[in-house]
């Protein structure tokens, strides 16, 4: 583990040399050097307060009033991160748990905003939703489509002209008017999955998708991600399946404690991550 | 898990698509958009610097291309579709709650206890439905972003169409409930009156949708940051509830406090919604004062709100 992190990478992951790590990425990436960039993550960190310290607290307020409380710890899930994606590249993102891989999906998104740095995103970007929760459980099938579907984006009539595609990818065209509270979490999984991918994003955001469904509901996802990737949409894939990573990515993006540790080649990189995870 | 993948398909086979030519910048200070600095389309970009351009504080949405008014129809629509989709009887019980009410106290106020009002009913009622709008809407859409966090926490929604969804759903909750009120013209036809003053009823209802969205702008962002703020709606609309003229008309209030009943916007509307309907009367100028100033309040206030805890609702709900 300590011989890995007297790589270059050891520079990319403290210190924030973009010039450097630009040159990188486009030599990981060979093809892709003349493509437009779609992606730019500039130095960008995102802090959060720790929820063991809630400021609003009554007795925390008397704490601060009476000059006893501590700051309030912050808790940077990622920082110092910076990298760019170039369009059609289909980029993994692996890492354990804990290592800022949502929260780096939720930047990308604009779900949220970063502490520090700056994120440049352009076209339509396309997260995956867990659908179910939120809005009304009595939503029927149909209705949670249009609400997801207006929410990543879609006119009335864009949704419209999908609708039949969408449950039919989904496999729910028969549960269309049931309400969504009757859904297993495999039939949101997969309309959530069919939505997104039905939007024709230019940046799809693809997170741990294929630990749902069957096997032959995996594979229709896959097919479906490789049509996408034929239509030149750019992919950013989170997962902890290293197979399907290398199977899919042109490149992959390795986290850790919230630092990048690598970015490059999805062969050397992976075989890294394996080797070091055990 | 083995999967039979499909090959890929090499590079240049695949159809790129163009791209918009403005990025949009997220930081810490908001969201800016514009070309990325110092990049040239397809080299290789040097400095990386913050991005500003001519036009900052743009909200995000308006870069898809839907209308916002498409977004609050879906989500208007949905949500008063949903809302009655497991109850037997649907909009029957919102109809049926102001009926039992108007009952109830019409007897004590006309057989108990003396009202001065000649149709009391018709004003009860026209007070009930008011407050009903009002106290449903203020107590939903100031929970909205909570029980929609999972929207709220993956996409880039124009999050202040959350809050006024639910005050229009309710608004039209109202103008179905109105038609009890029509369905009360044959029996008591003295209390209401045919005028000019009628054209208030809808001004008065955009004014009411204003209000109610200008303060749960407010009370749903904060909210989110302090749970609390959902007891403090619920207990306040049990006070105001008694400081509003539901079931009193506002001249039986003394003086000195008939002034602070005034300054409350709800009043206002109440009574002018009763002036105009069973009288024929449009508002005094202190009417229109009572009606306009707390409303345009609750509006820049509460867009004030919204906008300065917005982005910590994306981190805290």
């Amino acid at each position: 583990m300590s011989e890995l992190e007297l790589h270059p990478s050891e520079s990319v992951a403290d210190g924030p040399p973009p010039m450097e790590l630009s040159s990188n990425t486009s030599a990981s990436s060979e093809g892709f050097a003349s493509q437009p960039l779609i992606v730019r993550f500039a130095d960008v960190g995102k802090s959060f307060r720790r929820f063991d310290y809630q400021p609003f607290l009554l007795r925390n307020l008397l704490l601060r009033i009476t000059g006893r409380a501590h700051k309030p710890r912050e808790f940077w899930p990622i920082r110092h991160i910076s990298f760019d994606i170039r369009r059609g590249e289909t980029v993994g993102v692996i890492g354990q748990n804990g290592s800022g891989k949502s929260t780096l999906l939720r930047l990308m998104a604009g779900a949220c905003y970063p502490s520090e740095g700056v994120i440049s995103v352009r076209g339509r970007v396309a997260p995956l939703l867990a659908l179910g929760a939120g809005f009304h459980p009595d939503m029927t099938g149909r209705e949670c489509v249009e609400v997801n579907g207006t929410a990543l984006g879609l006119t009335r009539d864009e949704i419209r002209d999908r609708m039949d595609q969408i449950l039919h990818f989904a496999e729910l065209v028969d549960f269309l008017d049931t309400p969504v509270r009757y859904y297993s979490s495999g039939m949101l999984a997969r309309l959530g999955f069919s939505v997104a991918v039905h939007t024709d994003p230019d940046l799809l955001l693809v997170d741990e998708v294929l630990s749902v469904g069957d096997h032959s509901f995996q594979q229709k996802c896959l097919q479906r991600i490789q049509d996408i990737r034929a239509s030149g949409t750019t992919i950013l894939f989170v997962s902890h399946d290293a197979h399907t990573v290398r199977q899919i990515c042109d490149r992959v993006l390795w986290l850790r404690d919230g630092k990048l540790l690598r970015d490059g080649d999805p062969k050397i990189v992976l075989d890294e991550y394996i080797a070091t995870i055990g | 898990m083995q999967h039979d993948l499909p090959a890929v398909i090499p590079l240049s086979k695949r159809r790129m698509r163009p791209l918009p030519a403005d990025f949009t910048h997220r930081t810490s200070r908001g969201v800016f958009h514009g070309p990325l600095p110092g990049a040239v389309q397809g080299t290789d970009a040097g400095a990386v610097s913050a991005a500003h351009s001519e036009a900052p504080d743009e909200p995000a949405a308006l870069v898809s291309r839907q209308s916002l008014l498409q977004v609050l129809w879906v989500l208007l629509r949905t949500e008063f579709r949903a809302r009655y989709r497991a109850q037997a009887l649907g909009i029957v019980w919102s109809l049926l709650n102001p009926l039992v009410m108007m009952g109830i106290i019409s007897v004590i106020f006309t057989q108990l206890f003396r009202s001065t009002e000649r149709y009391f009913p018709i004003f009860l009622l026209i007070g009930l439905l008011t407050w009903q709008w009002f106290s449903t809407s203020l107590n939903s859409a100031t929970a909205i972003f909570v029980s929609n966090a999972d929207i709220i926490k993956r996409t880039v929604f124009a999050r202040p169409l959350l809050p006024i969804s639910s005050v229009l759903s309710y608004g039209i909750n109202f103008l179905i409930e109105s038609v009890v009120l029509l369905a009360f013209i044959p029996i008591f036809p003295g209390a209401f009156r045919l005028s000019p003053a009628l054209v208030m009823v809808p001004l008065l209802l955009v004014i009411t949708v204003a209000l109610i969205s200008g303060i749960t702008l407010a009370t749903s962002v904060l909210n989110v940051v302090y749970r609390d703020v959902a007891y403090l709606v619920s207990t306040s609309l049990l006070l105001l509830y008694w400081a509003t003229p539901v079931f009193y008309p506002i001249d039986v209030i003394p003086f000195p406090f008939r002034t602070i009943l005034q300054a409350n916007p709800l009043a206002g509307i109440m009574t002018a919604l009763r002036l105009a309907i069973m009288r024929g009367e449009f508002p005094t100028p202190l009417g229109w004062a009572g009606i306009l100033i707390p409303t345009v309040l609750a509006l820049v206030i509460g867009w004030r709100v919204f906008r300065h805890y917005e982005a910590m609702v994306l981190d805290y709900v």
